[in-house]
């Protein structure tokens, strides 16, 4: 009992601790936050598993959602297998775990929700009806969008990094236009909307806990879609009691009873952390059951 | 001889029932490896090229300036 109060204790800190330093490994080029200039190497033609704008004077890797809309954008093609390949491979192997354990802008929206606040209770219909909001983004905005609004060169906007994407706004906009004079000079109304939906957004985040992730995150929905079929999953054991405490704690509004693998889990553990009795149990592959195994051999 | 002969064949029932298990997981990964790789083969590169060439360049639409 003592052990599970202190893995209570300890755990959402070490979480945010290797979110940090995900964040500071997929920024590194701290130099960058100096000069106002993006790093220029090779190795910004792979993707990271998570949302962090490859103009973010930090980044070291591209990001998945921006690249596939840079690809599908440009004259020479309308679909990137490479990078629709990598987000494929991160999903199967690991589902949302990335959102929960690697994501910056998670990280930023995490810790906004630390702030001592009234918090909002989203439910449960009104929050299933609002997380198609992510797919939206994903299938009309990201992978859509793209391909039916092009210039006369063949050409198309990214229009969820342009219009929406927050990450990209606070990663990169905001630190290139602080650092960066041209930049400066460069920032229209567009910079102003940008801005304006990151704020709201950072403002809700306080409330309501990850309130980008849960209903705009095109990433999130696409490790989500992957995630029943992921190599990392959840499972419940036989020794459940139904107290219900896995759910109560879930601030994504998941039920990891009846649903361990739900692609609105981002794979937190509070639930394995809070259960009496350990019912809740992480594993990777499917591996059989030792009831199983043993009726079987009885058999 | 014999609990050797046992080993092997409950090592590799398992292995059976993992990939039975996980068939549409290996799949998805099959496939997503063979996207990586037509995408990396495909024009002669040209598709990571192009991926390159606009994540080392500012990207004036994903800041919101263009």
């Amino acid at each position: 009992m003592d052990k599970i109060k202190t893995k209570k204790k300890i755990s959402p800190n070490r979480r945010h601790l290797i979110q940090a330093l995900g964040a500071a490994v997929f920024n590194g080029h701290f130099k960058g936050f100096i000069s106002g200039s993006i790093y220029k190497g090779s190795l910004k033609s792979i993707c990271v598993p998570v949302l962090n704008c490859y103009s973010c004077p930090g980044a070291l890797g591209a990001c998945p959602i921006g690249s596939l809309q840079a690809v599908a954008g440009s004259t020479k093609f309308n679909f990137s297998f490479y990078v629709f390949g990598l987000i494929a491979l991160f999903g199967i192997l690991a589902g949302r775990f990335f959102c929960g354990y690697l994501c910056p802008f998670g990280l930023l929206q995490d810790l906004l929700h630390k702030i001592p606040s009234p918090k909002i209770k989203v439910p449960a219909k009104l929050n299933r009806v609002l997380s198609f909001g992510k797919y939206l983004m994903l299938i009309g905005v990201v992978m859509l969008l793209p391909l039916i609004v092009r210039n006369s060169l063949g050409m198309s906007d990214p229009f969820f990094c342009k219009y929406v994407c927050p990450a990209g706004t606070i990663g990169g906009g905001i630190p290139l236009v602080v650092l960066n004079p041209a930049m400066r000079e460069a920032a229209g109304s567009l910079f102003v909307w940008k801005v304006t939906l990151a704020i709201a957004i950072l403002v809700l985040s306080v409330f309501l806990y990850r309130v980008f992730c849960r209903y705009l995150c095109p990433l999130g929905a696409f490790y989500g879609i992957l995630q029943p079929v992921s190599f990392y999953r959840f499972k419940i054991n036989n020794k459940c009691i139904d107290c219900g405490k896995c759910a109560r704690v879930c601030k994504m509004g998941v039920d990891p009873v009846k649903s361990p693998n739900s692609p609105e889990c981002i794979r937190c553990r509070d639930c394995i952390h809070e259960c009496p009795t350990g019912a809740i149990e992480s594993c990777f592959g499917f591996k059989p059951s030792k009831e199983t195994s043993e009726e079987e051999s009885h058999g | 001889m014999n609990e050797n002969l046992h080993k092997k064949h409950t090592s590799e029932g398992t292995l059976f029932r993992f990939f039975q298990l996980n068939k549409w997981s290996l799949l998805i990964a099959a496939v997503a490896i063979a996207f990586i790789l037509i995408g990396l083969l495909r024009a002669n590169g040209d598709e990571v090229k192009t991926l390159l060439m606009k994540a080392i360049n500012i990207c004036m639409e994903c800041i919101g300036i263009g």
